[in-house]
């Protein structure tokens, strides 16, 4: 056995970064361990980053961060066919202090995170996958250490945290995952596509240091899921997520979802002549809180995208900010577990203190609405009927007179072809799952 | 190379015959960055696959890696493999993936992400 550390965190990504610096600040002795050749080059994002949950970590992020550009629009698009209904709010003050939402490219913001960590006198190892985790033998057997693909040695540890992110490989190996996480994950597919500067300020109609955040339900069809596009300073990013169920049962490829968006009308003059710099894919955990799984088990505390910590709803479109805060709440009791502070009732500290959180009771709260917004009158009528109602009030249809909103509507209805009672049921349910 | 490119579709709702400009896979995949290893971290089992008639992963997989070769056996091209996983959980069959992520930072990585 080799070098003995306290803690070990498996990925170093948003929350594992954040786990080894509330570990090290806790007094232990933390490796990093990235499979990456540096923190964020297996990383994925879709869009804006919300970093007030910084402010107990990094209280100077504001000043540090390496962003892009900070979102001062927000666009809610809806499509349908050539159509588009959008929802827009404009804050000028989101780009002054204390700024809401950012956009930062992931290479540059993990390894600036992992860097805060180093820091602290944690040991960053990069370009090393960690395969195994191995545990004492006995009756209670808790961590030994953790075993990597370019040692046949074990890296003696007395506590681990998996940040491993949403594929989660050691945490399905221990029996940690949800068994009903794989049904709740989505595809993220997105392409980074080059454009200078000055042309995105005048596309998106925002200064230099300001960005926008589009996020976009229907134009997917068949598939089921919804699609984004954000500003980065010389770069926008524009992708879709789809339903794995939906992927596999309409065999339509993701990609060409991302090509329907991108040629969209709405869409395509935000995009065009721009020069495609990078194509990633990345799942992403939906299930929310139901799919957190086991927690921890003897030592071993999962955390982030691996523990569901996303909450992908559509208005809502948060990841990073829950990863950091359980991660960093991780980070504390491996380091409490270390040190042999806690017995039995560890697992159960853990979980209570996420519940406590922000991340608890947001993903708690709105449990329900992840399936409530993949559901097919969110996907389907809910664009078609908007669009069709738009459509029908903005359109002047002299010599005819205005018919008049309610039979506007009416015709709306009957035009989109939609059952009346089931969709207010399904949009009630809808705005229940939210409330 | 750009291409042409039409795909049609039995669901109703779907617009029939329409025409986008596609990128070709090869062309989207060229500007990432992969440094691949000598050895690949997924391996597929024929014999298994040679069963399979869903063939997920060949509609799936986000990168155009999985292919029905001449012989009915699935092709696959690791090396601009992203990573995702999406293979892995939509494959119905039991031990037709040896999936592993690639050893030592090799594999795809991101310099946007």
């Amino acid at each position: 056995m080799s070098t003995l550390y306290d803690v070990v965190v498996v990925g170093a990504g948003p929350a594992g970064s954040a786990a080894a610096i509330t570990a090290a600040r806790g007094g232990s002795k933390v490796a990093l361990i990235e499979r990456g050749i540096y923190p964020g080059a297996k990383s994925v994002y879709g869009g804006v980053m919300y970093l007030k949950v910084l402010d107990r970590i990094v209280p100077t992020w504001r000043e540090e961060i390496p962003f892009e550009r900070w979102i001062t629009k927000r666009h809610t698009m809806v499509l349908d066919g050539s159509t588009s209904v959008t929802v827009s709010y404009h804050d000028d003050g989101w780009g002054r202090h204390p700024y809401n939402g950012v956009t930062c490219l992931r290479s540059n913001f993990d390894s600036w995170f992992a860097s805060k960590a180093q820091l602290e006198g944690v040991d960053l190892i990069t370009a090393t996958t960690v395969v195994d985790v191995k545990f004492h033998s006995g009756s209670n057997p808790s961590v030994m250490g953790v075993t990597l693909s370019n040692s046949d040695q074990t890296v003696g540890c007395r506590s681990v945290v998996l940040a491993e992110g949403a594929l989660s490989p050691l945490a399905d190996r221990l029996g940690l995952s949800s068994p009903s996480k794989n049904h709740h994950l989505t595809l993220g597919v997105k392409e980074v596509l080059k454009l200078d500067p000055s042309t995105i300020d005048e596309r998106f109609g925002v200064p230099h240091d300001q960005g926008v955040d589009i996020e976009i339900l229907g134009g997917l069809s068949p598939l089921v899921g919804g699609g984004f596009l954000y500003t980065n300073r010389d770069t926008v990013s524009v992708g879709v997520i789809i339903s794995l169920e939906s992927l596999k049962h309409h065999q339509v490829r993701a990609e060409y979802a991302l090509e329907q968006i991108k040629h969209h009308p709405s869409i395509e003059p935000f995009i065009k002549d721009s020069m495609q710099v990078e194509y990633l894919a990345h799942l992403i955990p939906e299930g929310g809180w139901r799919d957190r799984g086991t927690l921890m088990k003897q030592g071993v505390y999962v955390t982030g995208e691996a523990a569901s910590s996303t909450l992908a709803l559509g208005i809502w479109l948060e990841g990073i900010n829950y990863a950091i805060e359980m991660g960093a709440i991780a980070g504390e009791h491996a380091t409490r577990y270390s040190e042999g502070k806690y017995g039995d009732e560890a697992s159960r500290q853990y979980e209570d203190d996420i519940k406590r959180s922000f991340v608890g009771k947001n993903l708690k709260k709105l449990r329900f609405a992840p399936e409530v917004v993949l559901s097919n009158p969110i996907q389907r009528t809910l664009p078609i009927l908007l669009n069709k109602t738009a459509s029908s009030i903005f359109t002047v249809t002299d010599p005819l007179p205005k018919s008049g909103l309610i039979k506007t509507l009416y015709r709306a209805i009957k035009e989109a072809n939609v059952a009346v009672v089931p969709t207010i049921k399904a949009l009630l349910k809808t705005f229940w799952s939210f409330k | 190379m750009i291409q042409r490119w039409t795909q049609s579709c039995d669901n109703d709702i779907y617009e029939k015959d329409s025409i986008i400009t596609y990128v070709s896979m090869t062309e989207r995949l060229s500007n990432n960055n992969f440094f691949i290893d000598k050895t690949p971290h997924i391996i597929v089992n024929q014999s298994i696959c040679s069963g399979c008639e869903q063939r997920t992963c060949i509609h799936a997989c986000p990168a155009e890696l999985f292919v029905e070769l001449h012989d009915g056996s699935i092709g696959f091209n690791y090396e601009q493999c992203l990573e995702c996983g999406t293979c892995l959980i939509l494959c119905s069959k039991d031990g037709a993936l040896t999936w592993n992520y690639p050893n030592d930072g090799r594999g795809v990585s991101y310099r946007y992400g």
